[in-house]
């Protein structure tokens, strides 16, 4: 079977901002409150009285290209031969020059440790064949993982309903792909 | 108790302090240190001799101080050794601590053997070594930023070429402010070198002229625009970099060189040196926060 190729479509159509995986993420890997490894960003759109919110998860986006492991300058962010975007913090000195590259702003410095932590995709539970926290804690069935070299997945179908990039001129080749919202 | 969650717009990019604005500074002053020491023996110009000497001596130490600087700055200031360790030659940063580990043992040697063997044969390849590994060291300090080519403010190769200059243009200020408390060096030396300071400041006007130009014309160079030259950190720019860093030394070389050397005032030279490292490191701090300041936003 060839190797799996694990991508994340975020469907916005269905999310209401309940931030069920922000906490379930901070919960599940006992993050500080103040640098969460994802966000919800609420943003206002149109012009009153024709105003809707509009909820963007944003976190790591698990590039094929990714700005963060190309500056690394100890090999701590690197690229697994799966696609997860992985971070050694034994390797890491906190030289923040990931958080200046990474153009999605997903990485931000931890305090406690002087390390900038990041999504890692949940890998232990994805390695032992479960989903990310994020994707299971979800309502609205907003966030679709799996493979996306198996045309049957679950994943598959939903970049085939029309999931792009996330600020695609950044040209980073994200693994992570967006349903835009639509009214 | 409120129950609010940061949304990404406060995500914390503001993450590199003065203490990276110094290192890329300090950094700068010793490659142009060098620089003068290097290209002032290699001219075998008697008259040069003490100057490069004095420049000698003077060029290793800012560097180092500069390094410091960097390991306050980082999350892990104890772990430092860990870049010393592991290398990735995709990465600028990487590329820059080679450049310094061969740069410092260079001007550190070459320095010792002006001191006690001035007559090596040793002392020309190492001239020649240290003024590349000294292009190298300023390319670097400009390449740091440049390379996160999504950057609004960072992402042009004009900055490079711009911290590259500017990198000499301070090593000739620091070399020639310290001799004046080291010890006299021929004022033929001191005029030729603040000639050349003289063409370094104007080549600097024209490639922030360049850099503006191109944020003009660039997708993004409005936000870029504002954060540098605008309401971001356009007092600094203005005042700062433009009028008391650049335009003042540049009056003040013209007034000296006119009037001639040996009868113009010292404490008038003194100022136009002061003047070009407090405008060099300013300029290395405004490019670095207004460059942070575009990340934050999407």
């Amino acid at each position: 079977m060839a190797e799996p190729r694990y991508m994340m479509v975020v469907d916005s159509q269905r999310c209401i901002g309940c931030n069920a995986c922000v906490i379930e993420c901070q919960r599940h890997w006992e993050i500080p409150h103040e640098t969460p490894r994802l966000r919800i960003q609420m943003q206002e759109q149109g012009t009153f009285p024709s105003v809707f919110m509009d909820f963007t998860r944003r976190s790591c986006m698990h590039c094929d290209d990714a700005p963060c492991v190309n500056v690394c300058p100890t090999g701590a962010s690197y690229k697994t031969d799966e696609g997860f975007v992985e971070f050694d913090e034994k390797k890491c000195v906190g030289c923040k020059y990931c958080i200046q590259a990474c153009p999605y702003n997903a990485r931000e410095l931890r305090e406690d440790k002087g390390v900038p932590e990041k999504c890692t995709w949940c890998k232990p539970r994805v390695d032992s064949g479960e989903l990310p926290e994020c994707v299971t804690k979800c309502p609205q069935e907003v966030l679709i993982f799996g493979d996306a070299n198996d045309p049957n997945s679950d994943v598959s179908t939903a970049i085939a309903k029309g999931a792009v990039p996330l600020f695609g001129e950044f040209g980073t080749d994200p693994r992570v792909l967006y349903i835009p919202y639509r009214r | 108790m409120s129950l609010t969650y940061p949304i990404a717009a406060e995500f914390h990019s503001h993450t590199w302090e003065i203490w990276i604005a110094i290192y890329l500074f300090l950094g700068g002053v010793s490659a142009g240190a060098f620089v003068v020491a290097a290209v002032s023996q290699l001219t075998g110009k008697e008259s040069h001799r003490g100057l490069s000497k004095i420049a000698a001596f003077l060029a290793p130490w800012p560097v180092m101080a500069g390094l410091g600087a960097l390991v306050i700055d980082l999350g892990k200031p104890f772990s430092f050794w860990l870049i010393l360790v592991n290398y990735r030659l995709n990465s600028v940063m990487s590329i820059g601590v080679i450049l310094l580990l061969v740069f410092m043992p260079v001007a550190l040697l070459y320095a010792y053997l002006w001191w006690k063997q001035p007559d090596s044969a040793l002392m020309k390849p190492l001239a020649w070594i240290g003024i590349i590994c000294s292009v190298g060291v300023g390319i670097y300090t400009g390449v740091l930023l440049s390379s996160i080519a999504t950057n609004p403010v960072w992402g042009t190769s004009i900055l490079p070429a711009l911290f590259l200059v500017s990198a000499t243009s301070t090593g000739v200020a620091y070399v020639l402010l310290g001799s004046h408390f080291l010890g006299k060096i021929d004022a033929r030396a001191r005029a030729d070198w603040s000639r050349i300071d003289l063409g370094l400041i104007g080549v600097e006007l024209v490639l922030i002229l360049l850099l503006i130009i191109g944020w003009v014309f660039a997708p993004s160079g409005a936000e870029a625009l504002r954060e540098v030259a605008g309401s971001g950190y356009g007092a600094l720019f203005w005042i700062g970099i433009i009028t008391l860093g650049l335009l003042a030394p540049l009056a003040i070389n013209i007034y000296e060189l006119k009037s001639g050397h040996e009868t113009g005032s010292a404490s008038l030279a003194l100022a136009s040196y002061a003047l070009v490292l407090f405008g060099g490191f300013l300029l290395r701090y405004v490019i670095l926060n207004a460059g942070q300041a575009t990340n934050v936003t999407f």
